[in-house]
């Protein structure tokens, strides 16, 4: 596994100037996740009645919001929010999806027939959707987000997964490690895997994208994270009566996942 | 043709799949929801009274068969909130949704293709590479954020429309799509930035083959090479995607009909999820599912027929 | 006709062709042989003005005496096709998938020409009748995949010629072609060019096919001309040591002389082994139909013992190797090792019987895991088989077999992506090594490689060989390289194994 390690990091060097932007929005803001556990400027919770709606100014670099309450401080804790909720998600469906997708790819037979038209049909659910209905049994929530979505993400993630596998199969190295004696999950997880480890990182990175986007469309539906708590797509649902009022309010959580976002699709893009 | 036979043979299969899969989730897993219905102080009787009174008292897969005869029978079931036939109250949400889906579909195709090609065509060059990534930055805007941006900017600011109005179909048939036009647009930007990237690349890759360069060995210049021999290659996956996307919006786009207050079905399908009103969460969402599936082997087929290396 | 002066041509800053000039007439066929990397079809590509982005080319390009270099795109793309046209190696990626063929074949004519279609059209079908392709008219209206190889290749020459061109550039036209089918595109290309007096710029690695068919040859090697003259002249009385060494690395294909000794007993005994593809896939009403592709096969070798075992492609030698080995699903029949006296069944899947047999692939780009380092790929066998090795005893087991097959031991910590096709090749054989294989199967080991490289790798496993006395099932298309490296030969056809008796009489 390290000398796959070494070469799948090794192949971020020397990339461009959109790999270089992108990975430094992605560290500033992972950075400012990592603050918000010890320091927000304010409570993200706390409300004051007299600073309702207060412009960026000084004190609040990113103005108030219609309970008084500091939206950098919320733009903060709604960022640690989404990314606990989008790591867990991609790490639920690529960890399964992956499991998943690698033995069937590998094995074949009817096994696979079967979870390959289950998962045709749902990989061409958008996810949301998919979400949707786990959430209508089991209600709204962070971790039922995180299940409903992270359950939603399984498919596409064993469908890459098998595909890559299913092309490794035949190559001549994996016979030569039968030939060796080398036991069936061992060639899987040990010779095959860690060649689909690049192509695994882009879909990590897409993945992690649309479970940010799907995380904002249901907490701006409703059925996400719970008040008073915030998500960066919760604060976007709260700030849409105000547009006209207090601009602010909608743009710094929009801004946040915008850059969020851009830094993933700059690190995954494979710039020719 | 044996192919197609074969095709919407596997499709009927999974559409019957697919009503089990509705049916277990929505009328088995959660229980039958009469205590809901008559409070945690009714007497066994009352209780025992009003399933047989529903057929609820009948194992699972009677109650299916029941089910599914009475959905081909035009019967979608009673709403448990409205007290209402299904039916009734869907018919004029799918007109929203539908409407809604055939303009964005519409926008999507006439705006994605011939960008997508000029993208491809000037991917080197400084405008290619601008318009690429403009298209990046819309991609990582959320969908919903693009529509409160749309309401915000045309709505509120500079009043091109009234936002959060609506004007029912009965009343005036273009008054109806002109307020569809924005939520339509709104849904349609991030796809139509999703079409592009996807279009470009699949160029690119064309691109890079050798038919290419015997085309070009031939004396062809770069726009016979590009429109006579390269596109047609190209825009083949190009089909599988816009499928997918039209599926995809035919189901409905949930939360763009939550920005622009359109009583579509997606916001249908949050309101009754909200009142657990499982009748109409399983109909809509059988429904999408239908779309789906008929959609993605439709174009399986088109696939066939376009592509003549699969057809023989 | 085509006069090239001081041509240099090269990638973004990588000069790979440092000024070369070579000139064709009417009516000749001019070969230009090198190996891999020698620079022979940039040249084409500059000639045929086809270039990829990035790529540039400096020096006189003269065809009737234009400076094709200095022409304006435009004046450029309106001799492309017309006068000067090109054959490439891949017919089937090198027409367009979804074009119907006599589309494809009239459009030179479309783009330079202003004949009506009715003229076209007849144009189109003499020059596929002059390409050998029958009943022209059902063609034009075929896709690609639904010609064959052969016909594909025509249907390239075809429209190579529907503009009357002077000068047509062949770039390894029959590489990906079957050898009987080799020869009749290669007749049917001489045919054309002597008929219709053009001239034909020929590149090709096969030097065997160059010394038959071009009328002068010209040896490029690293973006340099080595040596140029008539066939004759470069083949028997070579002057460059590089030529002198390339020629000596054509298989010489004379029969080995040395024979197994007596006494050696038995390694390997195939019996009535037959290996089956699945025809149909298996249903809920019906088993998987099964195809016999290796029918009842019975063969024994020797210890110390070199098998060849030729046929044509899709003969089912490839098959019969990796049924003997273990990896296909469906066969029957006995394989049986034997050590010391001992038999021992090959075909029950427990896996320490497997390493008595090993297998040299044929590609060496896909036989070594590219995510792995090499070192890694060799100690992997130790790791599984051998468990009481420690790390350094498995470091010292991979540099010994490193160095048994000519590599040195820093090569350990690269990975297969930075190897050479002759390093990789080693690396597959010392990995059949450290498992101790008494026989190893080598399908076509050479025939991905250089005619340089191939030498080597054949005089390496033909040392390892005697020295350490293994015993090989070496599978080829290639007769010369199988009569001078094999004790007995076993051809196969359809599936069924004849024993050749006459190893001098062969072809």
């Amino acid at each position: 596994m390290d000398t796959g390690m070494k070469r799948f990091f090794g192949s971020f060097k020397g990339k461009n100037i959109y790999f270089k932007i992108g990975a430094f929005f992605l560290l500033f803001l992972a950075l400012v996740v990592i603050v918000s556990f010890f320091y927000t400027p304010y409570d993200p919770a706390k409300m004051d009645g007299t600073a309702k709606f207060t412009p960026p100014c000084g004190a609040h670099p990113f103005g108030t919001d219609n309970f008084g309450r500091d939206i950098l401080s919320r733009v903060m804790a709604g960022l640690q929010d989404t990314f606990i909720i989008a790591f867990s998600v991609v790490l639920i469906g690529a960890g399964a999806g992956s499991f998943i997708g690698a033995l069937t790819g590998y094995y074949g037979g009817w096994l696979d027939e079967v979870l390959m038209r289950l998962n045709d049909m749902l990989t061409a659910f958008p996810s949301v959707l998919l979400a949707l209905v786990f959430v209508s049994l089991w209600g709204s929530g962070t971790y039922e987000i995180i299940g409903a979505l992270g359950i939603a993400f399984i498919p596409s993630f064993a469908r890459l997964v098998r595909g890559e596998v299913l092309k490794l199969r035949e190559a001549d190295f994996v016979d030569s490690a039968r030939l060796m004696g080398v036991s069936d999950l061992r060639i899987i997880f040990v010779h095959i895997f860690p060649n689909i480890l690049p192509t695994l990182f882009s879909a990590v990175a897409i993945g992690f994208n649309n479970a940010v986007l799907a995380e904002s469309g249901m907490s701006y539906l409703g059925i996400g994270v719970t008040p008073p708590d915030a998500s960066l797509g919760s604060m976007l649902s709260d700030a849409q009566g105000y547009l006209l009022n207090a601009p602010w309010y909608a743009l710094a959580p929009g801004i946040t996942i915008i850059f969020l976002i851009l830094g993933f699709s700059f690190v995954s893009e494979k710039h020719a | 043709m044996k192919y197609i036979l074969k095709r919407i043979g596997i499709m009927l299969l999974t559409l019957l799949l697919v009503s089990m899969l509705v049916f277990l989730v929505f009328s088995v897993i959660p229980g039958d929801g009469v205590l809901a219905r008559l409070g945690t102080d009714a007497t066994p009787e009352q209780v025992e009274a009003l399933r047989e009174s529903l057929g609820l008292n009948k194992p699972a897969p009677v109650r299916y068969m029941i089910w599914l005869t009475d959905l081909f029978k035009g019967d979608l079931g009673t709403s448990i909130s409205y007290g209402q036939p299904v039916a009734s109250l869907l018919a004029d949400k799918l007109e929203v949704t539908l409407w809604l889906a055939i303009l964005a579909f519409f926008f999507i195709v006439c705006v994605s293709l011939p960008l997508g090609i000029l993208v491809a065509r000037y991917a080197g060059k400084p405008l290619g590479r601008a318009v690429h990534l403009l298209l990046q930055i819309i991609m990582a805007i959320p969908p919903f954020f693009i529509g409160i941006l749309m309401v915000l900017v045309f709505g509120l600011v500079l009043k091109w429309f009234t936002p959060y109005s609506f004007v029912q179909p009965s009343q005036s048939f273009t008054g109806f799509l002109l307020c569809l036009i924005p939520a339509a647009l709104a849904i349609a930007i991030p796809k139509i930035a999703m079409v592009v990237r996807f279009l470009r690349g699949s160029v690119l890759a064309e691109e890079k083959k050798d038919y290419v360069r015997t085309a070009y060995s031939k004396g062809a210049d770069r726009n016979r090479v590009y429109f006579m021999h390269l596109l047609k290659n190209a825009l083949i996956p190009v089909i599988t995607i816009l499928g997918m996307m039209m599926a995809e919006i035919m189901a409905g786009s949930i939360v763009i009909e939550q920005v622009f207050n359109l009583p579509g079905l997606g916001r249908f399908l949050i309101t009754s999820i909200g009142n657990r009103d499982f009748p109409v969460v399983s109909i809509i969402m059988l429904y999408m599912a239908a779309i789906v599936v008929v959609l993605n082997n439709l174009v399986d087929i088109l696939y066939h027929v376009v592509d003549p290396r699969i057809t023989s | 006709m085509l006069e090239i002066r001081n041509l240099r041509a090269g990638f973004l800053q990588q000069e790979v062709v440092h000024g070369i000039s070579l000139h064709a007439d009417a009516g000749e066929i001019v070969g230009i042989i090198g190996e891999s990397g020698s620079g022979k079809s940039v040249t084409a590509l500059s000639v045929a003005g086809l270039l990829k982005e990035g790529a540039w080319c400096k020096g006189e390009i003269l065809f009737h005496d234009v400076d094709l270099n200095r022409l304006s795109e435009k004046q450029r793309r309106s001799y492309k096709g017309k006068e000067i046209s090109m054959i490439f190696q891949e017919p089937l990626t090198s027409l367009n998938p979804v074009i119907r063929v006599g589309r494809q074949i009239e459009e030179p004519l479309l783009i330079h020409t202003k004949l009506s279609s009715s003229e076209r059209r007849k144009q189109v079908l003499s020059v596929m009748e002059a390409a050998g392709l029958e009943e022209p008219e059902k063609l034009l209206g075929m896709y690609p995949h639904e010609l064959s190889g052969g016909m594909r290749q025509r249907a390239m020459i075809a429209m190579a010629l529907v503009c009357n061109p002077s000068l047509m550039i062949a770039d390894e036209p029959t590489t990906a072609l079957d050898v009987t089918l080799q020869a009749q595109i290669l007749e049917l290309i001489k045919g054309i060019v002597k008929k219709r007096r053009m001239a034909c710029l020929f590149i090709s690695h096969n030097m065997s096919i160059v010394r038959n068919f071009c009328d002068r040859v010209y040896v490029m090697k690293d973006g340099e001309l080595v040596e140029t003259g008539t066939p004759d002249e470069i083949f028997l009385s070579a002057k460059k040591d590089y030529t002198k060494r390339l020629i000596s690395s054509i298989p010489d294909g004379i029969p080995r002389r040395d024979s197994v000794d007596e006494q050696s007993g038995t390694v390997l005994e195939v019996k009535n082994f037959s290996v089956y593809y699945k025809k149909k896939k298996a249903h809920f009403y019906s088993p998987a139909e099964l195809e016999q592709v290796v029918k009842s096969v019975t063969f024994s070798i020797r210890q110390g013992e070199m098998l060849g075992l030729v046929g044509q492609s899709g003969c089912g030698k490839s098959t019969l190797s990796k049924g003997i080995l273990g990896l296909q699903s469906y066969t029957s029949g006995e394989v049986t090792y034997i050590q010391n006296g001992k038999k021992i069944s090959l075909l029950d899947k427990s896996s320490k019987n497997r390493s008595y047999l090993q297998m040299v692939f044929q590609d060496p780009y896909s036989s070594l895991n590219p995510a792995k380092t090499i070192g890694w790929i060799l100690s992997e066998p130790l790791r599984v088989l051998r468990k009481n090795l420690n790390a350094n005893a498995r470091k010292a087991r991979v540099f010994e077999m490193l160095g048994a097959v000519g590599l040195s031991e820093d090569l350990a910590d690269r990975y297969p992506g930075e190897l050479s096709g002759g390093q990789r090749q080693r690396v597959c054989i010392a990995l059949a090594l450290i498992q101790g294989a008494g026989v190893i199967i080598a399908d076509e080991p050479v025939s991905a490689l250089d005619v340089t490289v191939q030498k080597q790798i054949l005089d390496l496993i033909k040392e390892l060989q005697l020295r350490t006395g293994i015993s090989c099932l070496f599978i080829s298309h290639d007769m010369a390289i199988v009569r001078q490296m094999c004790h007995r030969v076993l051809v196969m056809k359809n599936g069924e194994l004849t024993e050749m008796t006459d190893l001098e009489q062969i072809k």
